[in-house]
Protein backbone atom coordinates (compact mmCIF):
# COMPACT_ATOMS: atom_id res chain seq x y z
CA UNK A 1 0.00 0.00 0.00
CA UNK A 2 2.65 2.39 0.80
CA UNK A 3 4.18 1.78 -2.32
CA UNK A 4 1.05 3.80 -3.84
CA UNK A 5 2.12 7.04 -1.81
CA UNK A 6 5.98 6.54 -2.92
CA UNK A 7 6.33 5.81 -6.71
CA UNK A 8 4.78 9.49 -7.18
CA UNK A 9 7.85 11.08 -5.78
CA UNK A 10 10.34 9.70 -8.03
CA UNK A 11 9.83 6.49 -9.66
CA UNK A 12 6.62 7.86 -11.32
CA UNK A 13 7.29 11.31 -10.81
CA UNK A 14 4.25 13.13 -12.71
CA UNK A 15 6.42 15.94 -14.61
CA UNK A 16 9.77 14.00 -15.07
CA UNK A 17 8.88 10.26 -15.42
CA UNK A 18 5.15 10.43 -16.80
CA UNK A 19 5.37 14.05 -18.52
CA UNK A 20 1.69 15.50 -17.46
CA UNK A 21 1.18 18.51 -16.32
CA UNK A 22 3.75 19.77 -18.43
CA UNK A 23 1.92 23.02 -19.17
CA UNK A 24 1.42 24.70 -15.75
CA UNK A 25 5.25 22.96 -14.94
CA UNK A 26 6.53 25.24 -17.38
CA UNK A 27 4.17 28.07 -17.35
CA UNK A 28 4.68 28.75 -13.22
CA UNK A 29 7.95 27.91 -12.82
CA UNK A 30 9.66 31.32 -12.70
CA UNK A 31 9.69 32.02 -9.09
CA UNK A 32 9.73 28.76 -6.28
CA UNK A 33 7.06 30.22 -4.30
CA UNK A 34 4.35 30.22 -7.68
CA UNK A 35 5.81 26.52 -7.97
CA UNK A 36 4.87 25.88 -4.20
CA UNK A 37 1.32 27.33 -4.90
CA UNK A 38 0.48 25.72 -7.95
CA UNK A 39 1.89 22.71 -6.80
CA UNK A 40 -0.27 22.59 -3.26
CA UNK A 41 -3.46 24.18 -5.35
CA UNK A 42 -3.32 21.07 -7.87
CA UNK A 43 -2.39 18.59 -5.57
CA UNK A 44 -5.63 19.21 -3.35
CA UNK A 45 -7.51 19.47 -6.90
CA UNK A 46 -6.19 15.52 -6.88
CA UNK A 47 -6.12 14.53 -4.19
CA UNK A 48 -10.18 15.55 -3.45
CA UNK A 49 -10.88 14.55 -7.09
CA UNK A 50 -9.26 10.89 -6.56
CA UNK A 51 -10.98 10.41 -3.44
CA UNK A 52 -14.46 11.43 -5.14
CA UNK A 53 -13.86 9.08 -8.25
CA UNK A 54 -12.84 6.34 -6.12
CA UNK A 55 -16.02 6.50 -4.36
CA UNK A 56 -18.64 7.17 -7.07
CA UNK A 57 -16.83 4.92 -9.48
CA UNK A 58 -19.45 2.25 -9.87
CA UNK A 59 -22.23 4.57 -10.18
CA UNK A 60 -20.58 6.18 -13.26
CA UNK A 61 -21.21 4.51 -16.76
CA UNK A 62 -17.77 4.08 -18.89
CA UNK A 63 -19.56 5.76 -22.05
CA UNK A 64 -19.61 9.34 -20.01
CA UNK A 65 -16.82 8.86 -17.37
CA UNK A 66 -14.45 11.39 -19.01
CA UNK A 67 -17.44 14.22 -18.74
CA UNK A 68 -18.30 13.09 -15.19
CA UNK A 69 -14.60 13.31 -14.20
CA UNK A 70 -14.29 16.57 -16.02
CA UNK A 71 -17.14 17.85 -13.85
CA UNK A 72 -15.75 16.41 -10.51
CA UNK A 73 -12.51 17.88 -11.36
CA UNK A 74 -13.32 21.45 -12.65
CA UNK A 75 -15.62 21.72 -9.42
CA UNK A 76 -13.06 21.03 -7.19
CA UNK A 77 -11.31 23.55 -9.33
CA UNK A 78 -13.76 26.59 -8.65
CA UNK A 79 -13.49 25.90 -4.92
CA UNK A 80 -10.14 26.71 -4.82
CA UNK A 81 -9.98 29.86 -7.08
CA UNK A 82 -12.86 30.76 -4.87
CA UNK A 83 -11.12 30.21 -1.80
CA UNK A 84 -7.56 31.78 -3.27
CA UNK A 85 -9.45 34.60 -4.30
CA UNK A 86 -10.74 35.16 -0.27
CA UNK A 87 -7.51 33.78 1.54
CA UNK A 88 -4.53 34.47 -0.50
CA UNK A 89 -5.35 37.51 -2.95
CA UNK A 90 -1.26 38.05 -3.71
CA UNK A 91 -1.06 33.94 -4.77
CA UNK A 92 -4.59 34.21 -6.78
CA UNK A 93 -2.95 37.41 -8.46
CA UNK A 94 0.15 35.67 -9.54
CA UNK A 95 -1.30 32.63 -10.77
CA UNK A 96 -3.99 34.01 -12.16
CA UNK A 97 -4.86 32.25 -15.33
CA UNK A 98 -3.42 29.05 -13.99
CA UNK A 99 -5.67 28.05 -11.21
CA UNK A 100 -8.36 27.24 -13.69
CA UNK A 101 -6.25 25.70 -16.37
CA UNK A 102 -6.00 22.80 -13.33
CA UNK A 103 -8.99 21.74 -15.42
CA UNK A 104 -7.28 20.73 -18.07
CA UNK A 105 -4.40 19.42 -16.09
CA UNK A 106 -3.42 15.98 -17.17
CA UNK A 107 -2.52 14.45 -13.81
CA UNK A 108 -5.39 14.89 -12.48
CA UNK A 109 -7.64 13.18 -15.57
CA UNK A 110 -4.76 10.91 -15.99
CA UNK A 111 -5.05 9.64 -12.24
CA UNK A 112 -8.62 9.86 -12.37
CA UNK A 113 -8.67 7.49 -15.50
CA UNK A 114 -5.57 5.53 -14.30
CA UNK A 115 -5.92 5.38 -11.03
CA UNK A 116 -8.82 6.20 -9.11
CA UNK A 117 -11.10 4.71 -11.51
CA UNK A 118 -9.80 1.31 -10.94
CA UNK A 119 -8.83 1.46 -7.30
CA UNK A 120 -10.15 1.69 -4.06
CA UNK A 121 -10.25 4.64 -1.55
CA UNK A 122 -7.31 4.51 0.41
CA UNK A 123 -5.34 3.11 -2.44
CA UNK A 124 -6.72 6.60 -4.02
CA UNK A 125 -5.48 8.85 -1.58
CA UNK A 126 -2.12 7.53 -1.55
CA UNK A 127 -1.92 7.60 -4.98
CA UNK A 128 -3.10 11.26 -4.51
CA UNK A 129 -0.74 12.60 -1.93
CA UNK A 130 2.38 11.31 -3.44
CA UNK A 131 1.49 12.06 -7.12
CA UNK A 132 0.70 15.65 -5.87
CA UNK A 133 4.32 15.91 -3.31
CA UNK A 134 5.82 14.89 -6.68
CA UNK A 135 3.84 17.13 -8.74
CA UNK A 136 4.69 20.28 -6.26
CA UNK A 137 8.67 19.21 -5.16
CA UNK A 138 9.41 19.01 -9.27
CA UNK A 139 7.24 22.31 -9.39
CA UNK A 140 9.01 24.15 -6.52
CA UNK A 141 13.00 22.86 -7.40
CA UNK A 142 11.89 24.36 -11.11
CA UNK A 143 11.48 27.29 -9.58
CA UNK A 144 13.85 27.80 -7.55
CA UNK A 145 16.56 26.95 -10.33
CA UNK A 146 14.68 29.28 -12.78
CA UNK A 147 14.35 31.96 -9.86
CA UNK A 148 17.97 31.82 -8.79
CA UNK A 149 19.57 31.85 -12.44
CA UNK A 150 16.52 34.17 -13.98
CA UNK A 151 16.20 36.89 -11.50
CA UNK A 152 19.00 36.07 -8.94
CA UNK A 153 16.41 36.35 -6.03
CA UNK A 154 14.18 33.08 -4.08
CA UNK A 155 10.76 33.62 -3.05
CA UNK A 156 9.92 30.92 -0.41
CA UNK A 157 6.43 30.60 1.76
CA UNK A 158 3.70 28.39 1.86
CA UNK A 159 0.14 29.62 0.62
CA UNK A 160 -2.01 30.79 3.65
CA UNK A 161 0.02 29.35 6.53
CA UNK A 162 3.59 31.59 5.69
CA UNK A 163 3.80 34.78 4.02
CA UNK A 164 6.20 34.84 0.73
CA UNK A 165 9.56 36.25 1.44
CA UNK A 166 12.36 36.87 -1.40
CA UNK A 167 16.02 36.54 -0.29
CA UNK A 168 18.30 38.58 -2.90
CA UNK A 169 21.06 35.68 -3.08
CA UNK A 170 23.17 37.78 -5.50
CA UNK A 171 25.07 40.49 -5.09
CA UNK A 172 24.51 44.03 -6.72
CA UNK A 173 26.76 43.51 -9.80
CA UNK A 174 24.78 40.49 -10.53
CA UNK A 175 23.20 40.34 -14.17
CA UNK A 176 20.26 37.39 -14.24
CA UNK A 177 19.67 35.36 -17.22
CA UNK A 178 17.16 36.70 -18.21
CA UNK A 179 16.74 33.57 -20.84
CA UNK A 180 15.39 31.32 -17.91
CA UNK A 181 12.72 32.71 -16.56
CA UNK A 182 11.28 33.08 -20.20
CA UNK A 183 9.52 30.02 -21.67
CA UNK A 184 13.25 28.79 -22.92
CA UNK A 185 14.21 28.54 -20.16
CA UNK A 186 11.50 26.29 -18.78
CA UNK A 187 12.07 23.52 -21.57
CA UNK A 188 15.97 23.48 -20.82
CA UNK A 189 15.24 23.27 -16.55
CA UNK A 190 12.93 20.17 -17.59
CA UNK A 191 15.48 18.73 -19.64
CA UNK A 192 18.28 19.18 -17.29
CA UNK A 193 15.69 17.60 -14.55
CA UNK A 194 14.82 14.63 -16.61
CA UNK A 195 18.46 14.21 -17.21
CA UNK A 196 19.13 14.05 -13.51
CA UNK A 197 16.28 12.04 -12.41
CA UNK A 198 17.60 9.30 -15.43
CA UNK A 199 21.20 9.19 -13.73
CA UNK A 200 19.65 8.98 -10.08
CA UNK A 201 17.12 6.20 -10.71
CA UNK A 202 20.42 4.46 -13.65
CA UNK A 203 18.21 4.29 -16.27
CA UNK B 1 -33.00 5.74 -26.94
CA UNK B 2 -33.51 4.37 -23.59
CA UNK B 3 -29.79 3.92 -23.05
CA UNK B 4 -29.32 7.91 -23.90
CA UNK B 5 -31.80 8.75 -21.61
CA UNK B 6 -29.74 7.04 -18.75
CA UNK B 7 -26.49 8.48 -19.86
CA UNK B 8 -27.78 11.69 -19.40
CA UNK B 9 -30.28 11.88 -16.44
CA UNK B 10 -26.76 10.03 -15.13
CA UNK B 11 -24.65 13.24 -16.02
CA UNK B 12 -27.10 15.77 -15.22
CA UNK B 13 -27.49 14.17 -11.97
CA UNK B 14 -23.84 14.53 -11.03
CA UNK B 15 -24.08 18.31 -12.59
CA UNK B 16 -27.23 19.34 -10.33
CA UNK B 17 -24.77 18.18 -7.19
CA UNK B 18 -21.64 19.95 -8.81
CA UNK B 19 -23.63 23.24 -9.43
CA UNK B 20 -25.57 23.07 -5.95
CA UNK B 21 -21.72 22.50 -3.93
CA UNK B 22 -20.29 25.60 -5.97
CA UNK B 23 -23.29 28.03 -5.21
CA UNK B 24 -22.92 27.02 -1.67
CA UNK B 25 -19.20 27.68 -1.71
CA UNK B 26 -19.62 31.21 -3.67
CA UNK B 27 -22.06 32.30 -0.85
CA UNK B 28 -19.70 31.99 1.38
CA UNK B 29 -16.57 33.01 -0.03
CA UNK B 30 -17.97 36.25 -1.79
CA UNK B 31 -18.49 38.41 0.95
CA UNK B 32 -14.69 37.57 1.87
CA UNK B 33 -12.95 38.51 -1.92
CA UNK B 34 -15.21 41.70 -1.89
CA UNK B 35 -14.19 42.95 1.50
CA UNK B 36 -10.34 41.70 0.32
CA UNK B 37 -10.97 44.13 -2.82
CA UNK B 38 -12.23 46.81 -0.74
CA UNK B 39 -9.60 46.50 1.73
CA UNK B 40 -6.83 46.44 -0.95
CA UNK B 41 -8.79 49.64 -2.91
CA UNK B 42 -8.71 51.89 0.78
CA UNK B 43 -5.04 50.50 1.25
CA UNK B 44 -4.12 51.81 -2.75
CA UNK B 45 -5.75 54.98 -2.16
CA UNK B 46 -3.88 55.79 0.90
CA UNK B 47 -0.53 54.87 -0.46
CA UNK B 48 -0.94 56.95 -3.55
CA UNK B 49 -2.57 60.31 -2.30
CA UNK B 50 -0.24 62.99 -1.10
CA UNK B 51 1.15 62.75 2.60
CA UNK B 52 -1.03 65.76 3.94
CA UNK B 53 -4.49 64.18 2.97
CA UNK B 54 -7.23 63.49 5.66
CA UNK B 55 -9.96 63.48 4.02
CA UNK B 56 -11.27 61.23 1.43
CA UNK B 57 -14.30 62.11 -0.77
CA UNK B 58 -15.57 59.64 -3.98
CA UNK B 59 -16.97 61.50 -6.68
CA UNK B 60 -17.86 61.02 -9.73
CA UNK B 61 -17.20 62.78 -13.41
CA UNK B 62 -19.92 63.37 -15.72
CA UNK B 63 -18.09 61.22 -18.16
CA UNK B 64 -18.39 58.55 -15.53
CA UNK B 65 -15.00 58.24 -13.99
CA UNK B 66 -14.59 57.36 -10.41
CA UNK B 67 -12.16 59.94 -8.61
CA UNK B 68 -10.89 60.11 -5.08
CA UNK B 69 -10.36 63.77 -4.16
CA UNK B 70 -8.33 64.07 -0.83
CA UNK B 71 -8.65 67.52 1.40
CA UNK B 72 -6.43 68.42 4.35
CA UNK B 73 -8.92 69.19 6.40
CA UNK B 74 -12.36 68.14 7.72
CA UNK B 75 -14.11 71.44 6.00
CA UNK B 76 -12.50 70.43 2.66
CA UNK B 77 -11.70 73.99 1.97
CA UNK B 78 -7.78 72.69 0.62
CA UNK B 79 -7.63 70.44 -1.81
CA UNK B 80 -4.63 67.75 -1.19
CA UNK B 81 -4.95 65.66 -4.02
CA UNK B 82 -6.70 63.40 -6.46
CA UNK B 83 -6.70 59.75 -7.34
CA UNK B 84 -8.52 57.64 -10.15
CA UNK B 85 -7.64 54.03 -11.36
CA UNK B 86 -6.53 53.78 -15.11
CA UNK B 87 -7.09 50.58 -17.00
CA UNK B 88 -4.87 50.02 -19.53
CA UNK B 89 -5.07 46.68 -22.13
CA UNK B 90 -1.38 44.84 -21.24
CA UNK B 91 -0.10 41.90 -22.50
CA UNK B 92 -3.06 39.06 -21.30
CA UNK B 93 -4.98 41.25 -19.46
CA UNK B 94 -6.39 45.03 -18.09
CA UNK B 95 -4.00 46.38 -15.80
CA UNK B 96 -5.70 48.62 -13.28
CA UNK B 97 -3.75 51.09 -12.00
CA UNK B 98 -4.42 53.22 -8.73
CA UNK B 99 -2.92 56.95 -9.46
CA UNK B 100 -2.57 59.53 -7.02
CA UNK B 101 -2.16 63.56 -7.98
CA UNK B 102 -0.82 66.23 -6.74
CA UNK B 103 -3.42 69.11 -6.52
CA UNK B 104 -1.39 70.52 -9.87
CA UNK B 105 -2.12 66.98 -11.65
CA UNK B 106 1.51 65.71 -11.19
CA UNK B 107 1.99 61.91 -10.40
CA UNK B 108 2.29 61.72 -6.76
CA UNK B 109 2.70 57.64 -6.95
CA UNK B 110 0.74 54.58 -8.57
CA UNK B 111 -0.31 51.34 -7.27
CA UNK B 112 -1.29 48.35 -9.75
CA UNK B 113 -4.16 46.86 -8.34
CA UNK B 114 -5.22 44.00 -10.53
CA UNK B 115 -3.36 42.52 -13.61
CA UNK B 116 -3.32 38.65 -14.87
CA UNK B 117 0.27 39.77 -16.90
CA UNK B 118 2.64 36.61 -17.69
CA UNK B 119 4.23 35.50 -14.10
CA UNK B 120 7.59 36.25 -13.49
CA UNK B 121 7.42 38.89 -16.76
CA UNK B 122 4.55 41.61 -16.85
CA UNK B 123 4.07 40.97 -13.12
CA UNK B 124 6.74 42.99 -12.14
CA UNK B 125 4.76 46.12 -13.25
CA UNK B 126 4.04 45.64 -9.49
CA UNK B 127 7.56 45.70 -8.02
CA UNK B 128 8.00 49.09 -6.19
CA UNK B 129 11.10 50.25 -8.47
CA UNK B 130 9.04 49.97 -11.68
CA UNK B 131 5.80 51.77 -9.72
CA UNK B 132 8.44 54.64 -7.86
CA UNK B 133 9.09 55.84 -11.19
CA UNK B 134 6.31 57.37 -12.16
CA UNK B 135 6.29 59.92 -9.15
CA UNK B 136 6.68 63.52 -10.12
CA UNK B 137 7.01 63.07 -14.01
CA UNK B 138 5.05 65.47 -16.16
CA UNK B 139 2.82 64.10 -19.20
CA UNK B 140 6.12 64.37 -21.80
CA UNK B 141 8.16 61.81 -19.61
CA UNK B 142 5.32 59.39 -19.10
CA UNK B 143 6.35 56.97 -21.76
CA UNK B 144 8.40 53.89 -21.90
CA UNK B 145 12.30 54.80 -22.62
CA UNK B 146 11.84 52.68 -25.79
CA UNK B 147 8.79 55.33 -27.14
CA UNK B 148 11.11 58.13 -25.67
CA UNK B 149 9.88 58.78 -22.36
CA UNK B 150 11.41 58.20 -18.63
CA UNK B 151 9.73 55.32 -17.11
CA UNK B 152 12.30 52.53 -17.59
CA UNK B 153 10.21 49.55 -19.06
CA UNK B 154 10.34 46.12 -17.72
CA UNK B 155 12.81 43.85 -19.55
CA UNK B 156 10.76 41.57 -21.64
CA UNK B 157 8.05 43.06 -20.67
CA UNK B 158 7.69 46.07 -23.05
CA UNK B 159 4.14 45.49 -23.40
CA UNK B 160 3.21 45.22 -19.97
CA UNK B 161 5.06 48.79 -19.06
CA UNK B 162 3.95 50.51 -22.26
CA UNK B 163 0.50 49.62 -21.06
CA UNK B 164 0.42 51.14 -17.63
CA UNK B 165 2.70 53.96 -18.88
CA UNK B 166 -0.11 55.03 -21.68
CA UNK B 167 -2.77 54.36 -19.10
CA UNK B 168 -1.62 57.09 -16.92
CA UNK B 169 -0.73 59.32 -19.43
CA UNK B 170 -4.53 59.00 -20.69
CA UNK B 171 -5.75 59.73 -17.67
CA UNK B 172 -3.50 62.63 -16.86
CA UNK B 173 -4.99 64.12 -20.37
CA UNK B 174 -8.51 63.33 -19.52
CA UNK B 175 -7.98 64.90 -15.99
CA UNK B 176 -6.74 67.83 -17.17
CA UNK B 177 -8.95 68.91 -19.55
CA UNK B 178 -11.58 68.10 -17.15
CA UNK B 179 -13.39 71.12 -15.79
CA UNK B 180 -14.97 69.01 -12.65
CA UNK B 181 -12.09 68.62 -10.53
CA UNK B 182 -12.86 70.74 -7.74
CA UNK B 183 -9.78 72.64 -6.42
CA UNK B 184 -7.64 72.31 -9.70
CA UNK B 185 -7.01 75.82 -10.84
CA UNK B 186 -6.60 74.90 -14.80
CA UNK B 187 -7.11 78.91 -15.77
CA UNK B 188 -10.88 78.52 -14.04
CA UNK B 189 -11.99 80.93 -11.08
CA UNK B 190 -14.95 78.78 -10.35
CA UNK B 191 -12.91 75.91 -8.00
CA UNK B 192 -16.37 74.74 -6.03
CA UNK B 193 -18.00 71.42 -6.33
CA UNK B 194 -20.46 71.42 -9.18
CA UNK B 195 -23.91 70.26 -8.55
CA UNK B 196 -24.29 68.22 -10.82
CA UNK B 197 -21.76 65.76 -8.97
CA UNK B 198 -22.80 63.89 -6.06
CA UNK B 199 -20.59 62.49 -3.48
CA UNK B 200 -21.36 59.54 -2.82
CA UNK B 201 -19.41 58.49 0.61
CA UNK B 202 -16.14 59.18 2.26
CA UNK B 203 -14.01 56.36 2.05
CA UNK B 204 -12.34 57.36 5.43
Amino acid sequence: MLREFTKGIIKENPVLVLALGLCPALAVTTTAYNGIGMGIAASFVLIMSNIIISMIKRTVPTKIRIPIFITVIATFVTIVKLVMAGYTPQLSKQLGIFIPLIVVNCIILGRAEAFASKNGLLASILDGIGMGLGFSLALFFMGAVREIIGSGTITLGFPILIEPTTFNLMGKGFNPALLMILPPGGFLTLGVFMWIKQIITGE
Amino acid sequence: MKNILKLGLTLMIYAIIAGLLLGWIYTKTQPKIEQQARMEREIAIKEVMPASTSVFVEDTLADGTVIIIGYEDEQKSKVAGYASVAIGGGFSSNIKTMVGFSPQLKVNAIKVISQNETPGLGTHIQDDWFQKQFSDKSVEQLKVDKDGGKIESITGATISSRAVTNSISALVEKLSTSDELPGYAKEKKDTIVSSDTIIKNGVE
